[in-house]
């Protein structure tokens, strides 16, 4: 499973973890790094063995600085970006990933880095870390998700404002928020996030899949049809 | 209403007159100059007109409004007036503000969007609470249960429309959109529009401006095309 350019892949007593590998680019996303994660979520969601995801990045900077615009601009029409987009649609991959995931941000978290951030079931961060979505002050918009998953999280207001002005969020306001559930100092980040999460995945597994469906699922349905999917759920674990 | 044409900012002071109010707002919706919204005023006089009946519908004009806009609010901001300022974008409180859904203790309900935008902007403990108690909030509890993004005078609120009308014009009001629609689309019909809005943002001549501005390390010049 090492066999990526962008990614490192590791499992360790059943966590696996997925490092964003490109430190001298402070881990910014692209197409390379695009494929490698739809390939590992893939692996994440099939392996047995694997009860947890952490999600981290590499070098001292940060998580992710967001998209590498250098590579901006090459797909050939849009009618192609749209098809490429639903191809390997890893968004939704991450989103319904049927196991806890968590994200452990320092330092940039910008763009595409919050977005993946706020797809995670859980987010830990170090005092470090900084938030923003710079994506309209170069006349684009979030494209993974942000537009759809920040104010799921933080709610309508505090989404938009963050996303039409582009300014920083402090990991404090983040945690304020609701958008961190923890702050840890920064040298004990990795650490601290792999024993939460393996605390979160020391539940059975069935029944934090289905309690994912249900809160996730049952966000978008009305109440009543909630109800009847929480029960639907919970009878498979009687 | 004004047009500061170098930012690109549209400024409304509100006044007793909600005709006139939503004929600035319609007037606003087909200004392609415009980038933001500003609006501050007298929000108790608005809310007045409001509750007169008046037959036009400033709430609903400033909620279907394409660009972002960021309301200052401040003194007694109640009732009808508060259904306006929720169809705002961003809220900034200024010290002497007081908020109140008072309509149920007065036998009546919200009838231009209170319901419905509260709950969305606060969620529906606090809504619920807000409705049926109809208690007041200062500056602080609206922060506190999120109905404001900020406490701040005029000028913060000023520098929040600044930052916002420097971004991408389109790209601005797309993301209002694909955040308005976050409330009412389940999250995969969500992500397939902001999909579709950021794809159909590659035929902009702002996208490219923005991309090029990054590579030369320089501030980009939109133009909204």
């Amino acid at each position: 499973m090492n066999a990526f350019d962008t990614l490192r892949y590791g499992k360790r007593e059943g966590i696996a973890i997925v490092t964003l590998c490109r430190p001298e680019a402070i881990n910014a996303f692209n197409v390379r790094m695009r494929d490698e994660l739809a390939e590992a979520l893939s692996a994440v969601r099939d392996d047995a063995e694997v009860r947890g995801l952490l999600m981290v990045g590499d070098g001292e900077r940060g998580f992710c600085a967001g998209a590498d615009l250098t590579e901006f601009g090459s797909a050939p029409s849009q009618a192609i970006a749209r098809y490429v987009r639903w191809a390997r649609d890893l968004w939704s991959a991450l989103a319904e990933m049927p196991k806890p995931t968590m994200a452990a941000v320092h330092g940039y978290c910008f763009g595409s880095g919050l977005e993946i951030a706020a797809l995670c079931d859980l987010r830990i961060a170090s005092q470090d870390a900084v938030f923003a979505l710079p994506e309209a002050s170069l006349g684009l918009i979030p494209a993974a998700g942000g537009t759809q998953s920040l104010p799921r999280i933080v709610g309508l207001p505090r989404a938009m404002e963050l996303a039409l002005t582009g300014r920083r969020m402090t990991s404090g306001e983040a945690v304020r928020a609701g958008f961190v559930d923890w702050l840890v100092p920064g040298e004990q980040l990795h650490v601290v996030a792999e024993a939460r999460l393996r605390d979160v995945a020391s539940a059975p597994a069935e029944a934090l899949a289905l309690a994912k469906r249900a809160v996730n699922e049952g966000a978008d349905l009305t109440l009543a049809d909630g109800l009847r999917l929480e029960r639907r759920l919970a009878a498979r674990l009687r | 209403m004004t047009t500061d044409n170098p930012n690109r900012i549209a400024r409304l002071t509100l006044g007793a007159d909600a005709a006139a109010l939503t004929a600035a707002l319609l007037a606003l919706d087909a200004d392609a100059e415009a980038r933001v919204l500003v609006l501050s005023g007298d929000w108790s006089a608005i809310g007045a007109s409001l509750r007169d009946g008046a037959s036009d519908d400033p709430v609903a004009a400033l909620g279907a409004l394409r660009i972002p806009v960021v309301a200052w609010v401040d003194g007694d901001c109640r009732d009808e007036a508060l259904e306006l300022a929720l169809a705002a974008d961003i809220r900034i409180a200024g010290e002497s503000a007081a908020f109140r859904m008072g309509h149920v203790r007065e036998g009546r309900l919200p009838s231009h969007g209170g319901t419905q935008r509260l709950t969305r902007a606060v969620g529906r403990g606090q809504a619920l609470r807000l409705l049926l108690t109809g208690e007041t909030l200062d500056a602080d509890d609206a922060l506190r249960v999120g109905l404001v993004h900020d406490v701040g005078d005029l000028e913060d609120a000023e520098a929040l429309a600044v930052s916002i009308a420097d971004a991408g014009p389109i790209a601005a009001q797309y993301v209002k959109e694909a955040i308005t629609a976050s409330a009412d689309l389940p999250l995969r019909d969500g992500m397939r529009l902001e999909a579709d809005l950021s794809i159909l943002l590659h035929s902009t001549a702002d996208r490219a401006e923005g991309l090029r501005s990054f590579a030369e390390k320089r501030k980009a010049r939109f133009e909204g095309r």
